[in-house]
């Protein structure tokens, strides 16, 4: 019997409500070791006015997690889908033992574990967020 | 999302996840449906119990099939970056689950 005898039709993957008998349906249980997740990695963008809609009660928004890579990636995302910046490739990646990054450049340990690490998240936020203050603290 | 805090209590590190039924999977993140949409959680299994169900040999598809009754930890939650079909790269908050 070939694999091709067993086709999948794309129809049983496709989109839909998340109910039993539909792909992917999940049933959360019940854990007492879910935990409040941790966020030692924070970026805080002042938006404009005109973006007020999107902001925080003090007119800015803030990304926060667990480490730069989850900030880079919520920020990239952020203004992906509400500006109009031509949003730069994502931060960074490791494949094969090597680090991509960005811009262009590779590495072979993260430049996020140096001690520039938040310069770089820095620069790649002011891609994202032209002209708008950033303040970046880690409590890692 | 714009932290980890947003993360729904129940998807959150550290709480738990049950497939009651079979689940139809896939190797490549592009070919998963709702990849590239903010509005449909995605999650990585890490397990040897898959069926493959691909096509990988002419086609791209690295469809699996997960047996019913899996129940995972939720390990992590962070940006992936992936290939798109396109040959550009792609960005996406995935779940990481590990089997219990």
């Amino acid at each position: 019997m070939t694999s091709s005898e067993w086709l999948v039709h794309p129809n049983r993957s496709e989109l839909g409500p998340d109910k039993p008998g539909r792909n992917g349906h999940y049933r959360p249980i019940r854990d007492a070791r879910a935990r409040l997740p941790v966020e030692t990695c924070e970026a805080r963008i002042a938006l404009p006015r005109t973006m007020s809609r999107l902001a925080d009660r003090d007119g800015s928004v803030t990304f926060a997690g667990g480490s730069w890579l989850f900030v880079v990636g919520a920020a990239r995302t952020f203004a992906r889908t509400y500006t109009d910046v031509d949003v730069p490739p994502p931060f960074g990646f490791k494949d094969r033992g090597q680090w991509w990054w960005w811009d262009s450049t590779t590495s072979e340990e993260s430049i996020l574990d140096g001690p520039d690490a938040a310069g770089y998240v820095r620069k790649y936020l002011e891609r994202l967020f032209p002209g708008m203050p950033i303040t970046l603290s880690d409590t890692q | 999302m714009r932290g980890l805090r947003d993360l729904p209590a129940n998807l959150r590190p550290g709480s738990a996840v049950a497939f009651d039924q079979f689940t139809l999977t896939r190797h490549n993140l592009h070919e998963t449906p709702g990849h590239d949409s903010d509005r449909h959680v995605v999650f990585e299994v890490v397990t040897s119990r898959g069926m493959y169900l691909g096509r990988s040999d002419s086609v791209e598809d690295t469809t699996h099939l997960l047996p019913r009754g899996m129940q995972f930890e939720i390990a992590s939650a962070d940006y992936a970056t992936y290939e798109t079909r396109s040959g550009g790269f792609g960005e996406r908050l995935v779940l990481q689950l590990r089997e219990r």
